[in-house]
C-alpha cells in the first residue's frame, strides 16, 4: 500500500472522561489499561472509486484490559466519528454480523480482545480492514451477496421424499451429535473472507456453503444425499474440488465448524458412492497411487491421470509441458522409488486391509434408500 | 411503485414463520439480514407438552403458563398456543431443526423455571440459532423476497368507512421504508402488513438484547396514534453475565445449576421453597435483587454466583457448550471450575402492540385496524400476562407467526390493494430524513441514549415507586425535546448507520414514555411489575389490561383504555412456588 499518498489521514484522540477506574489500581488487582491506536480503512462506494488507494483514519483510545474490539469501535463511532460504519448486532458471537480483518486476519469484532491482539503482534497499533473476497460498500461493511448466493446454491434445506411421520423423526443421539459442528455455523463469512481459493476462483462456493451442504447431506432425514453429492462433485459447480487444503477456514472459524474437514468428508462420501470420474477424484487417486508405488508423487503421470481420457484436457496440458521441457524442468520419465519406498508400500497395504475390514461397519450407503426404496 | 400482497416487517422467528405460511407475493423487510435477527440468541429452548420424558398434557402447560403470568394472561390465547405447541414442534422438526435427542431418538426435553414437568425442547443451548437458520432455509426454498437492510420509517394507515360503534375504520395500505444500502426511500404498497419487529430492551443499559432491539415496530404504531398494551411488564432475567448483561440461559438452572450468595447459601430457599432455582423469572430476579440490597451479594457487591461446577465437565459440554464458550470468551472464566458472576438483566417485554387472538392490531378495546397484524415479541396477544415463563417466547413466535400468516392469507383473498389518498406521504418522509440529516445540532446521540438508558435502569427497574417513576417520566420527556438537537456526523447516503442509530433512538424515546406511564398507572405489584408503594396484587382494580396511546385530543395528551382479561379455566389464586 502506498502509505505516502494517503491524503486524508487524521489522528483523533479520545480519552475516557472518567478514567479513574482505568488507571492501574494500587492493590495490584486493578485492570490494566493502555493507549491503543486503531488504523481503520475508510471507504464509501458512492464517493470513492474502486481502485483508489485506500484511505485510513487513525484513532487513539485508552483501552482497559478485557475490552473487545467492538466496544472500541462503538466508542469511536459514538464519541468521536459517527460516520464510521460497520455491522454488529448480538455482541455474543452468535449472530455473525461483525466480521472484519484485524491485522490482516478475519475475526468477529465482538469476541476479539484488543489487549490480546496487541500482545500477539507486539504492537499497540491495530489495523482494521473490511472482510476480503467481497465487495466493500462502506468502511467495514461489505456486500455479502455472493456469499448468500453460494449458500442458496447448495440447497440448504431438508428434502424428504415420502410422507412425514405423525410425530418427530426418530433420530439417534449420535446422528444428531454428528451434526453438532456443522450446525453451529453462524454464517458470519469469516472463512469466506480468508479463503485463498476464492481469491483466484470467484465462482468457488466457499467453505461455509460447503460445510452447510454437508449438514444436509449428512442429516438422516434427507433423502437426496446422492443428488447433493453429485452436484457438489461436478467441477462446473465449483464445489468440493475447488478447495486447495490451505486450512485457513479451519483456523479462523469462530465457531469451530472446521469447514475444510467437512469438505473432505463430502469428497470421501462422493468417492465412496462411486463418483470417481472427474479431475478432482482422479487427481486424488493419481496422487495416492504415485506415493504408493514409489514413495513420492509421480509428476509425469499426475497431470495426465488427473485430466483422464480427455483430448481437450491433453491439449491444454501440452503448452505447459513444452515450456517445462525447454526450461529443463521436465521431471524424469522414470519414476524412481525413494529410499524407504517399500516401507510406505507396507503402510498402504496395512491401511487398505483395515479399510476392507471396516467396510462392513461403514454405514455410509446411509443414503436412506431403506426409508424410501422407490425414490432416488 | 413496489407492490406486494403481504409485507412482513422483521425477519426473526415470528416474521419468517409467517412468511413460510403466507401466500401470494410476500416480502420481508428487515433492518438486518434475517440470520442476524435476535431470535438467534435464544438459548434455552421451546416449550411443548410432548411428554417425551414424563407424561404431560397441554392442560398442565396451560396452568403453568397462566400461573406464571400472575393470572394476567388471556386464557383463550394461552389455550390456543399450548394446544398448537406439539404440532408446531413436529413441523419444525420436519423442516430440519436439529433438536437434541433422548436415548431412544425422540426430542429431548429439559426442566425450566415455573414448569411442573420437563417440557422444554432444545438444541443444546443454541435453540434460537437452530430454529432461525432452518426457517431461513425455508425462506430461501420458498423464494420469499427479502428486503435486507431496509428500515421502515412509516406505516401508511388511512381511514376507510365506519366501525359498528360509529368510530372511523382504519386500514393499513403499506409502508414507507429506507434502503440503508443506498439511502433511497420507497413506498411499498400491500394488502396486509405484519409487524414482527421484536424486542425493545435497548431502552435499558443492562440488557441481554442486541443492538437492533429498539422496538421500532412499537414506535411505528405509536406514531399512528395507536395504543400499546401492558408496557409496564418488562421481564428482567435473573442471570445476566455480570456487568455485560449478556444472557446466561435459564437452562443452566434447568440442568441443575445453583444460585449462591455472598454467604455461600442457596438463598432461593427463602423465596421459593419447593421450586428453588427453578422459580419463575420475576421471583428469582427479585430474590437476587433482595439479596444484593441486603448486602449479601458476593463480597457485598452487586452480583451473586451461578454455580454449575457440580454438574461435571461432561454434562456441561454436552448440554451447555455455548455458556461454556461465552464465559471463556467474554469473562475468561472456566465454568467447569469457577462459578459465574451474574446480575439480573433486561430480557423480554411482555407488553407490546395489542392484538386480537387472530393477530389483528387493535385500535382501541373494540376496533381493529384492517390489514395490520402483529406477532412475536412486539405483539401483546397476552399469553405471557405479567411474567413470561422461559421457552414460551419461541413458542409464541412460531405459533402466532404461523397464525398471522394464515390470517393474512384470508384477508388478502377478500381484499385488494387500496389506493393511497395522501400523495404527499413519500415526499414528506423524504423531507423529514433530509432535515434530520442536516440538523445543525450540538448534542451527540450517545449522550441522549445513555441518559435514557441510565434513567430507565435507575428509576424504572425491578422496584418501582411513584416518586421514581415520575422522575423518570420527566427525564424521558426532557430527552424527547433534546432529540431534535442531535447531530448526525455522517451525511452520506450509503449505509448511514449513524442516521439509523438516531432513528432508533427516536423509537426508544417514544415508547419509553409509554413504559413509564403504564407503570405509573398500575398501582399494584403483579408479576414483573413491582411497586414498593403498592406491594400487593389487587385483582379487584387491576386484573385487566391497559392500553396507553398518545392522543392529542385528550387534555393530558395521553389516552388510557382498558381491556378485560379473558379467564376461562383458571381463577386467580395466590402464587406460590
Amino acid at each position: 500500500m502506498k502509505d505516502k499518498k494517503i491524503a486524508k489521514e487524521k489522528t483523533a484522540k479520545y480519552k475516557k472522561p472518567n478514567n479513574a477506574d482505568a488507571v492501574k489500581n494500587k492493590s495490584g488487582k486493578g485492570v490494566k489499561s493502555k493507549i491503543i491506536k486503531f488504523r481503520i480503512q475508510r471507504f464509501d462506494a458512492a464517493k470513492d472509486k474502486k481502485d483508489d488507494t485506500p484511505r485510513y483514519d487513525t484513532f487513539e483510545l485508552e483501552v482497559k484490559e478485557g475490552t473487545t474490539l467492538l466496544d472500541c469501535l462503538d466508542m469511536i463511532k459514538w464519541k468521536h466519528d459517527g460516520s464510521l460504519t460497520y455491522r454488529r448486532n448480538c455482541k455474543n458471537s452468535i449472530c455473525g454480523s461483525c466480521g472484519m480483518k484485524v491485522n490482516k486476519r478475519t475475526k468477529l469484532a465482538c469476541e476479539t480482545q484488543v489487549h490480546k491482539v496487541t500482545e500477539t503482534f507486539c504492537s499497540d497499533e491495530i489495523l482494521i480492514e473490511p472482510m476480503g473476497n467481497m465487495k466493500p460498500v462502506k468502511d467495514l461493511v461489505v456486500d455479502m451477496g455472493n456469499f448468500w448466493d453460494a449458500l442458496h446454491a447448495v440447497k440448504p434445506w431438508i428434502i424428504y421424499d415420502g410422507s412425514f411421520p405423525e410425530k418427530e423423526f426418530i433420530m439417534k443421539k449420535e446422528e444428531a451429535k454428528k451434526l453438532d459442528a456443522v450446525a453451529s455455523c453462524i454464517m458470519c463469512g469469516v472463512c469466506y473472507s480468508d479463503c485463498n481459493s476464492l481469491e483466484v476462483e470467484k465462482r468457488f462456493l466457499g467453505p461455509a456453503a460447503l460445510a452447510r451442504a454437508l449438514r444436509y447431506a449428512d442429516d438422516s432425514r434427507d433423502t437426496r444425499k446422492k443428488e447433493r453429492l453429485r452436484a457438489l462433485n461436478k467441477p462446473s459447480n465449483h464445489g468440493i474440488w475447488d478447495c486447495t487444503h490451505c486450512f485457513a477456514c479451519v483456523q479462523v472459524c469462530p465457531m469451530k465448524v472446521a469447514p475444510l474437514e467437512q469438505i473432505l468428508k463430502i469428497r470421501k462420501y462422493a468417492q465412496q458412492s462411486g463418483m470417481i470420474f472427474n479431475p478432482g477424484a482422479r487427481h486424488h487417486k493419481a496422487f495416492s497411487d504415485g506415493v504408493k508405488h514409489a514413495g513420492w508423487i509421480n509428476e509425469v503421470t499426475l497431470p495426465m491421470k488427473s485430466v483422464g481420457l480427455n483430448i481437450v484436457g491433453f491439449f491444454q496440458l501440452a503448452p505447459v509441458g513444452m515450456r517445462m521441457y525447454f526450461k529443463g524442468k521436465m521431471p524424469d520419465i522414470w519414476h524412481k522409488p525413494i529410499v524407504g519406498a517399500e516401507e510406505i508400500k507396507k503402510i498402504y497395504l496395512e491401511l487398505e486391509k483395515k479399510e476392507m475390514s471396516n467396510k462392513s461397519d461403514i454405514k455410509e450407503p446411509e443414503l436412506f434408500e431403506h426409508r424410501n426404496p422407490n425414490k432416488e | 411503485m413496489i407492490q406486494h400482497d403481504i409485507i412482513i416487517i422483521g425477519g426473526g422467528l415470528a416474521g419468517m414463520r409467517a412468511a413460510i405460511e403466507a401466500k401470494g407475493k410476500v416480502a420481508i423487510i428487515s433492518k438486518v439480514h434475517p440470520l442476524r435477527s435476535h431470535s438467534c440468541a435464544a438459548e434455552g429452548g421451546i416449550a411443548a407438552s410432548l411428554g417425551n420424558s414424563m407424561p404431560d398434557s397441554w392442560e398442565e402447560h396451560m396452568y403453568d403458563t397462566v400461573k406464571g403470568s400472575d393470572f394476567l394472561a388471556d386464557q383463550d390465547a394461552v389455550e390456543y398456543m399450548v394446544k398448537e405447541a406439539s404440532g408446531e414442534i413436529f413441523a419444525l422438526e420436519h423442516m430440519g431443526v436439529i433438536f437434541s435427542r433422548t436415548d431412544d431418538g425422540r426430542i429431548a426435553q429439559r426442566n425450566f423455571g415455573g414448569y411442573s414437568k420437563p417440557r422444554v425442547c432444545y438444541a443444546t443451548d443454541k435453540t434460537g440459532h437452530a430454529l432461525l437458520h432452518e426457517l431461513y432455509s425455508q425462506i430461501l426454498k420458498k423464494g420469499v423476497k427479502v428486503y435486507e437492510e431496509w428500515y421502515v420509517l412509516k406505516l401508511i394507515i388511512e381511514p376507510k368507512g365506519i366501525n359498528e360503534d360509529g368510530s372511523k375504520q382504519q386500514v393499513c395500505k403499506g409502508v414507507i421504508a429506507l434502503d440503508i444500502k443506498t439511502g433511497n426511500i420507497e413506498l411499498i404498497q400491500a394488502k396486509a402488513v405484519l409487524l414482527a419487529t421484536g424486542a425493545y430492551g435497548k431502552c435499558y443499559k443492562t440488557t441481554s438484547n442486541d443492538y437492533a432491539s429498539t422496538g421500532d415496530g412499537l414506535a411505528l404504531v405509536l406514531r399512528e396514534s395507536l395504543p400499546l398494551q401492558d408496557m409496564e411488564f418488562v421481564q428482567i432475567h435473573p442471570t445476566g453475565l455480570y456487568k455485560l448483561g449478556l444472557l446466561v440461559t435459564e437452562a443452566v438452572r434447568g440442568e441443575g445449576g445453583y444460585l449462591i450468595n455472598g454467604k455461600g447459601e442457596r438463598f432461593m430457599k427463602r423465596y421459593a421453597e419447593t421450586k428453588m432455582e427453578l422459580a419463575p423469572r420475576d421471583i428469582t430476579s427479585r430474590a437476587i435483587e433482595s439479596e444484593i440490597l441486603a448486602g449479601r451479594g458476593i463480597g457485598g457487591k452487586d452480583f451473586v454466583y451461578l454455580d454449575l461446577r457440580h454438574l461435571g465437565k461432561e454434562k456441561i459440554m454436552e448440554k451447555l457448550p455455548f455458556v461454556h464458550e461465552m464465559c471463556a470468551k467474554q469473562m475468561h472464566i472456566d465454568v467447569v471450575t469457577q462459578p459465574i458472576p451474574v446480575r439480573p438483566t433486561v430480557h423480554y417485554s411482555m407488553g407490546g402492540i395489542p392484538v386480537t387472538k387472530e393477530c389483528e392490531v387493535l385500535k382501541d378495546s373494540k376496533n381493529r385496524v384492517l390489514g395490520l397484524y402483529a406477532a412475536g415479541e412486539c405483539a401483546c396477544i397476552s399469553v405471557h400476562g405479567a411474567n413470561r415463563l422461559g421457552a414460551n417466547s419461541l413458542l409464541e413466535c412460531v405459533v402466532f407467526g404461523k397464525r398471522a400468516g394464515r390470517m393474512m392469507n384470508l384477508f388478502c383473498a377478500n381484499n385488494e390493494i387500496e389506493e393511497i389518498y395522501n400523495q404527499k406521504l413519500l415526499e414528506e418522509e423524504k423531507k423529514k430524513i433530509e432535515e434530520l440529516l442536516n440538523t445543525d445540532g450540538k448534542i451527540r446521540m450517545i449522550e441522549v441514549r445513555d441518559e435514557l438508558q441510565n434513567t430507565m435502569e435507575k428509576y424504572c427497574w425491578l422496584l418501582r415507586d411513584d416518586r421514581k417513576l415520575k422522575f423518570a417520566l420527566e427525564t424521558v420527556r426532557d430527552l424527547q425535546k433534546a432529540y431534535s438537537q442531535i447531530n448526525i456526523d455522517d451525511k452520506s447516503k450509503t449505509f448511514n448507520t449513524n442516521l439509523i442509530e438516531v432513528l432508533e433512538l427516536g423509537s426508544l424515546l417514544k415508547f419509553s414514555e409509554i413504559i413509564v406511564l403504564s407503570a405509573l398507572n398500575r398501582k399494584e405489584s403483579r408479576g414483573s411489575h413491582t411497586r414498593a408503594d403498592f406491594p400487593k396484587r389487587d385483582d379487584i382494580k387491576y386484573l385487566k389490561h391497559f392500553m396507553v396511546s398518545k392522543n392529542e385530543d385528550e387534555a393530558t395528551g395521553i389516552k388510557i383504555d382498558e381491556r378485560p382479561v379473558v379467564i376461562t379455566k383458571h381463577q386467580p389464586e395466590e402464587r406460590k412456588y
